[in-house]
């Protein structure tokens, strides 16, 4: 079995992410990041990960995906057609959001209210 | 073992009677999953459920297991003999090691899935068996050569076990090829009898019993002397992977202890010049075993002698029915299957230590016979609803074997849970290099990705691949969990404790992995692989 000690602070970190499951957004840049990033940027939100990373960074938005939990969405793309790996990584991103929602989802199934219970801070 | 079924899982029982605690909220199911980790742990300690561990233990407490991988060894020629003990000791980690050599596995002197599976298909007579990677060079590798000799033995082909040093089972094959030339079994070609087509014939236990319901029958005492030996260990064969009292010891008369006329060498006929009939001994094991199989199908009594006693005339009927029953399992699917081990459950809950009384004493019958068992059960379900069914060994190996392959799944998902978690919780997803692509999530989960200018297209398409793959393995075991945790809760709430309770769940939850993994299949199908 895990280690209990480990799974515990694991669950507390999830416990501590989770947030707002009722919409995805999903944002993909083409540029150039010339700093190292380690897993543990020690921060939760984008623009200050990108912050730390972009020091001779030049971004472009390329690709704007939204989905909301009831069925609404949109997809941003550029009129002119994105490279298939760029297109890949767009998706592979979308899909990962969608993966994870879903097994959260499954893991507290029977808790519909889970998104809306919790208060964004 | 001495343990108690209705405690167990203390931890997590007392998160389910406790009041405070509101049913599916975050905490109370990030709590309970806790207290379950910790109440698992327990439940291997305890010998309960022991997987195969990834490295060799110190001490295992799987003793069913390593008296099986012992016997297998033994069986293939490893280790001189059998000794039965239940513990790890240098000659049994030196057998491990010498068929890992042979089997070009990694050489650990540990039996992990790997070589358990190696052992598996090799010994098994109905694990399914890839031959061609036992043969090199159009010919049998060593541990597949010992293989074939101690099938060709237990079908009473030859008179000796494999023993030592890898045998040569060519004299065996003849006889096999002989036999079925003179059954009529099929077409005799290939001409070579070590071929791959031949071993796939002697491995393939259901088509040979397939194949004998439609045998033709030896006519002549000189044809019967020469085959009846495989005939008889042929049915001996299907009766102890069918649950009844015998063993597929072959037709050794060297396995018969002076002076016992019951024990070993347990098959043999009398033969009268007079009549030219041959007839099994009443006093020998196999006898009673037919006849055990024949009213347990409640065949009528006079019936029943000519099924027993005249078995070499009438040995096709026995093979029928044997196909049939593998048949049934055939088309019974797994929510049937789910369901008949339930309603035993159900009714008869105080059964369940049995059980793993009975496994502890079965040996390498928990794993083989599994298919036959399942006929067996639905044709006893159907004939005796009037009856009241005790949980004995065959049912024992079907709820165990239930049982532990739910657990194997939801005990792997606690040890890798932690791991998975942070991969999925870490702002900065695995694999991210900013000289090509860097993908980040905030505490929404919603996604940022910045593919560099110079990125390295292979690189970009192998990370979109790896975070695919790290996400879905992580939703499937959150499907996994909380189908596991509603199942167990609801069991607990409706009055079973303990290790019965986790025992129901597991069988439950049995059948609706296969319904989440065929729903895994399909949402790949959706959203792309």
């Amino acid at each position: 079995m895990a280690e209990p000690k480990k799974l515990e602070e694991a669950l507390k970190t999830l416990k501590d992410t989770i947030c707002d499951l009722t919409s995805l957004e999903v944002q993909t840049y083409t540029g150039n990041l010339d700093v190292a990033v380690t897993d543990q940027v020690g921060s939760t939100k984008f623009e200050e990960i990108l912050a730390k990373v972009k020091a001779g960074g030049n971004l472009k938005l390329v690709a704007v995906t939204k989905i909301n939990f009831d069925g609404d969405g949109f997809v941003l793309v550029p009129p002119q057609a994105l490279p298939d790996h760029v297109r890949q990584a767009h998706e592979a991103a979308v899909k990962a959001g969608q993966e994870v929602r879903a097994g959260l989802l499954a893991l507290f199934a029977d808790m519909t209210g889970l998104a809306i219970s919790k208060v964004k801070p | 073992m001495g343990l108690d079924f209705t405690r167990g899982l203390p931890r997590f029982s007392a998160l389910v009677d406790q009041a405070g605690i509101v049913p599916g909220s975050v905490d109370g199911v990030l709590d309970r999953i806790g207290a379950l980790n910790v109440d698992f742990a327990e439940v291997e300690e305890k010998g309960l459920f022991v997987p195969l561990p990834l490295e060799e233990p110190e001490k295992s407490k799987d003793v069913s297991r390593i008296k099986t991988i012992r016997n297998r060894l033994a069986n293939l020629g490893y280790l001189p003999g059998d000794s039965g003990r239940p513990y790890l000791d240098d000659e049994f980690r030196s057998a491990v090691r010498l068929f890992q050599i042979e089997a070009d596995l990694d050489v650990d002197g540990w039996v992990g899935e790997q070589t358990w599976t190696a052992l598996q298909e090799l010994v098994s007579f109905e694990a399914p068996s890839n031959l061609l990677r036992w043969f090199e060079a159009g010919l049998p590798k060593a541990p597949l050569k010992r293989a074939m000799a101690l099938r060709l033995f237990a079908l009473g082909l030859t008179g000796k076990a494999p023993a030592g040093p890898p045998p040569d089972p060519s004299g065996g094959m003849n006889a096999f090829v002989r036999a079925w030339e003179l059954l009529e079994l099929g077409s005799v070609q290939p001409r070579s009898p070590l071929s791959l087509d031949w071993a796939a014939r002697l491995f393939d236990q259901d088509g040979l019993a397939r194949r004998l319901a439609h045998a033709r029958i030896p006519s002549t005492d000189q044809e019967l002397l020469e085959i009846h030996g495989f005939i008889l260990n042929a049915a001996k064969v299907e009766l102890w992977l069918a649950g009844y009292s015998v063993l597929p010891s072959g037709f050794d008369p060297a396995t018969r202890p002076a002076g016992d006329e019951t024990t070993g060498f347990d098959v043999w006929m009398i033969s009268s010049s007079l009549t030219q009939y041959w007839r099994l001994k009443k006093n020998m094991r196999f006898y009673k075993a037919l006849l055990k199989f024949w009213e347990d199908h409640e065949v009528d009594r006079n019936r029943i002698r000519v099924l027993t006693v005249d078995f070499m005339e009438t040995f096709p009927e026995f093979f029928h029915r044997i196909a049939m029953e593998i048949q049934t399992d055939a088309v019974m699917s797994e929510t049937e299957k789910a369901a008949m081990i339930q309603d035993f459950l159900r009714k008869y809950p105080e059964q369940i230590p049995t059980v793993w009384d009975h496994v502890r004493n079965l040996g390498n019958r928990i794993w083989d016979g599994i298919r036959r068992v399942w006929g067996w059960l639905k044709n006893l379900v159907q004939s005796a609803v009037k009856k009241v069914i005790i949980i004995g060994r065959n049912l024992s190996r079907l709820i165990y074997g239930y049982a532990l392959g739910a657990y194997s799944v939801v005990a792997n998902i606690f040890k890798s849970l932690a791991g998975m978690v942070a991969m999925i919780t870490q702002p900065v997803m695995q694999g991210s290099d900013p000289r090509h692509v860097l993908m980040v999530h905030d505490r929404d989960f919603d996604y940022r990705t910045v593919i560099h200018g110079s990125a390295d297209i292979q690189v970009v398409q192998a990370f979109c691949s790896g975070v695919r793959r790290q996400t879905r393995i992580f939703a499937f075991a959150c499907r996994v969990l909380g189908l596991f945790l509603s199942i167990l809760m609801t069991v607990v709430q409706s009055g079973l404790t303990g290790y019965t309770a986790l025992i129901f769940s597991l069988v439950k939850i049995k059948a609706q992995l296969d319904r989440i993994a065929a729903l895994a299949a399909e949402y790949r199908l959706v959203f792309g692989a």
